[in-house]
């Protein structure tokens, strides 16, 4: 659950104090464009300042976090652009080392707001298209690399209240940005597995929870298609920790899986934050009707260096199938910078280890550096 | 020479002086010890005033009590001056005191209304005075004190805060100086604790089977187990150096597929003994903290000799260097470690808790 694919805002800022994605999203799982709110609080917050002068005030950048660095001038229309590209360099330092640019996502979006004058945000209308890339996993999948990422429409009934309904990204677990995490992969909840379907959203300061029906991806072949339902909550058990729970069971003419997770969020002085996710998995290919049983644990924690900068640390854990008992463990040191508003600079480095009882492999290094923009 | 000119004054008025009535003789002394008061001559406003009254009788004005508790006060007499404004308490608004303490015990600042002006003003003087004796007391007064202390300078504060025709608005100094004094304490304090610590850990030894023709077959092996460990922080604010010492008890998988081998061992028991000793750095505001740490770690496993090999690597002394990332809240501390350590394949991982003592 709980934020952000589009990477405009994270779960780990719950150690800025935000707990709920809905603060600053049009999403309230977090996914997507970013509110007014949103937006101010990116470029002032979360973002360093070097790009402005020192006479500039919080407010002015605030005030000017809208498209194209602009003060929005039409109330009713939202429109931004988004890039983010992936230098990925696989084996590290070895012989085999491969190195790769993928633009992971080239998107334009627009949020109509078609609510009252007081409340705009009451009823919206987001659409999002643009590149996707052909997925590594699948080299021959026939999907289109120009589509639709996300398009619906979501009304909310009062503060509590909301109802959600077309393409969007599968409520389930703590939406890191980090799409390669077992976490992600393992649950088909990453950047490119978003389904049509009805979600209902409630929150209030001391839960939150989501019930997503969704009918798979019109887009992709029927047989493809996962159809299903997931449950996602958290508990705020005080402005800084929030624990939740998630469930999902879904089903194509191939694959019936289902997952279970728990999650905790915590905060830790100003910036700092931990995020842990634990799950189980259990998959049956259903010509075979062969069963696996997953499991994956993914830890991640920020350390705030300064504003705008993170230091973070993410560790994983995951086993594919149980009866094997192959374990694999990745270590990820990083650092995320946010320059100022509508940029995001990130490097990763991964350390993959195995864990087997009948052989041994050796450990891969595999580093990342990312470029996001938004505007 | 402000003394020289009252006396003189006082020399020539003598036979008006004599004249006047006990009370027209004390405000005239009262407003003698305003001016040196307001002229920055407040030891000399204070000895008028002493001359003159016993502060712990009820006969005394309580202007001329307010004014020597002003004067102590500016000369930094900071706990005589929370002694006289006590006594004015006691002896001039006990009831209104009394009654406002007992709605601050009940029900918090909020619903206080209805004081006396005269004693706001004497709360707001009296938290400056309790908030500058937390200061200047703080290393001389147990620790239960001093934190008496700057309860009741906030308790007064917020009073103060709540009453709505009181417009001297300077009071909201006071949390701000107590806040940045604490700071500043954090700050040079170094706290030593001793600690006890658990973690997972892994890491890949380098192994080598030598062969009788001398040459070398490297093993791969992934080790994986239980830390406890035990030590010493010394921090402050920002800082903190750490000394820890870790037995590890591990399990290891073993093994080499060749064309000229084919070697495989689980479930070997490693043991290791290492020292840690670590610098951290809190960058922004507290609560978690980035550093390095020199380790070095005495490694034994139990790897079987196959038949004709010779096993290089079964014992190592390993020194390295390590990337540490922590959590603190309250005693306990989550740890998360990146090391590099000489004669190990690849990076060594630890996760765990700190419990501070």
């Amino acid at each position: 659950m709980l934020c952000s694919l589009n990477a405009w805002a994270y779960p780990n800022f719950i150690g800025l104090g935000y707990t709920s994605c809905l603060t600053c999203h049009y999403n309230p799982m977090g996914n997507g464009p970013l509110t007014d709110y949103g937006r101010a609080l990116g470029a002032t917050t979360v973002s360093d300042r070097i790009f402005w002068d020192k006479e500039t005030s919080e407010d002015e950048i605030g005030q000017k976090s809208g498209f194209l660095y602009r003060q929005p001038s039409l109330d009713w229309i939202r429109p931004s652009l988004n890039y983010r590209g992936l230098e990925l360099i696989k084996s590290y330092g070895q012989k085999s080392q491969e190195n790769e640019y993928i633009t992971m996502q080239a998107s334009a979006n627009v949020v109509l707001r078609f609510g009252p004058q007081d409340n705009k945000d009451k009823f919206i209308i987001v659409l999002e298209g643009g590149y996707a890339p052909t997925p590594r996993s699948n080299k021959s999948s026939t999907e289109e690399n120009y589509r639709s990422r996300e398009h619906y429409i979501g009304y909310r009934f009062n503060q509590s209240w909301g109802l959600y309904a077309g393409l969007m990204d599968k409520a389930y677990g703590i939406r890191v940005p980090d799409h390669i995490a077992f976490s992600r992969i393992s649950t088909q909840t990453t950047m490119n597995d978003q389904t049509h379907g009805l979600m209902i959203h409630f929150t209030k300061p001391e839960y939150e929870w989501a019930a997503h029906f969704f009918a798979g991806n019109l887009s992709q072949e029927a047989a493809l298609r996962v159809k299903g339902a997931s449950l996602t909550g958290e508990y705020t058990l005080n402005h800084k920790v929030r624990l939740g729970g998630s469930l999902m069971t879904g089903k194509s003419t191939y694959l019936d899986q289902s997952h279970v997770s728990t999650h905790a969020r915590l905060g830790f002085g100003k910036g700092n934050s931990i995020m842990g996710e634990i799950g189980l998995n259990k998959k049956t290919i259903l010509n075979s009707q062969s069963t696996t049983n997953g499991r994956y644990a993914f830890l991640q924690g920020h350390v705030m260096a300064k504003r705008g900068l993170f230091t973070l640390l993410t560790t994983e854990y995951y086993v594919p199938n149980t009866e094997l008992k192959n374990e694999v463990m990745r270590i990820g040191p990083g650092f995320q910078y946010f320059p100022s508003q509508g940029i995001e600079l990130r490097v990763d480095i991964y350390n993959t280890r195995v864990f087997s009882q009948t052989s041994v492999s050796e450990d891969s290094w595999d580093l990342t550096g990312q470029v996001h923009l938004w505007f | 020479m402000v003394l020289r000119i009252i006396a003189l004054s006082f020399f020539l008025c003598f036979p008006v002086w004599a004249k006047l009535s006990k009370k027209e003789r004390d405000q005239n002394l009262f407003n003698d010890a305003k001016l040196l008061y307001s002229r920055g001559k407040y030891r000399e406003s204070l000895r008028m005033l002493e001359a003159r009254y016993n502060f712990k009788s009820k006969e005394t004005p309580s202007g001329a009590m307010i004014l020597a508790a002003w004067d102590l006060e500016k000369l930094e007499e900071y706990v005589q001056a929370q002694n006289l404004i006590a006594e004015i308490i006691r002896s001039r608004f006990a009831s209104s005191h009394n009654s406002v303490m007992r709605q601050y015990k009940s029900d918090g600042a909020e619903g206080i209304e209805g004081v006396p002006l005269k004693l706001v003003e004497i709360y707001h003087r009296r938290a400056f005075l309790l908030s500058k004796i937390y200061q200047q007391l703080y290393f001389k007064v147990s620790a239960e004190k001093r934190e008496d202390f700057k309860r009741q300078a906030l308790m007064y504060v917020e009073i103060v805060a709540n009453q709505d025709d009181y417009e001297d608005e300077t009071y909201e100094e006071i949390p701000k100086e107590i806040e940045a004094f604490d700071q500043k304490i954090k700050e040079q304090t170094w706290v030593s604790q001793f600690f006890m610590s658990t973690a997972w850990t892994s890491w890949r030894d380098r192994l080598d089977l030598l062969v009788a023709s001398g040459d070398r077959i490297s093993i791969k092996s992934s080790v994986r187990g239980l830390s406890l460990g035990a030590g010493w922080s010394f921090q402050k604010l920002r800082w903190r150096l750490l000394l820890e010492s870790q037995f590890t008890y591990a399990s290891a998988v073993a093994g080499r597929e060749s064309s000229t081998l084919s070697y495989f061992e689980p479930d070997v028991k490693v043991w290791s003994l290492g020292i840690w000793p670590a610098v951290h750095y809190r960058p922004f505001s507290g609560d978690a903290s980035l550093g390095i740490s020199i380790p070095v770690v005495y490694r034994n496993g139990s790897y079987t000799e196959p038949a004709g090999f010779v096993l290089e690597g079964k014992s190592i002394l390993a020194v390295g260097y390590g990337f540490d990332m922590n959590w603190d809240l309250n005693q306990w501390t989550f740890f998360s470690r990146v090391a590099n350590l000489s004669s190990m394949s690849s990076s060594y991982w630890q996760f765990g808790l700190r419990y501070h003592f």
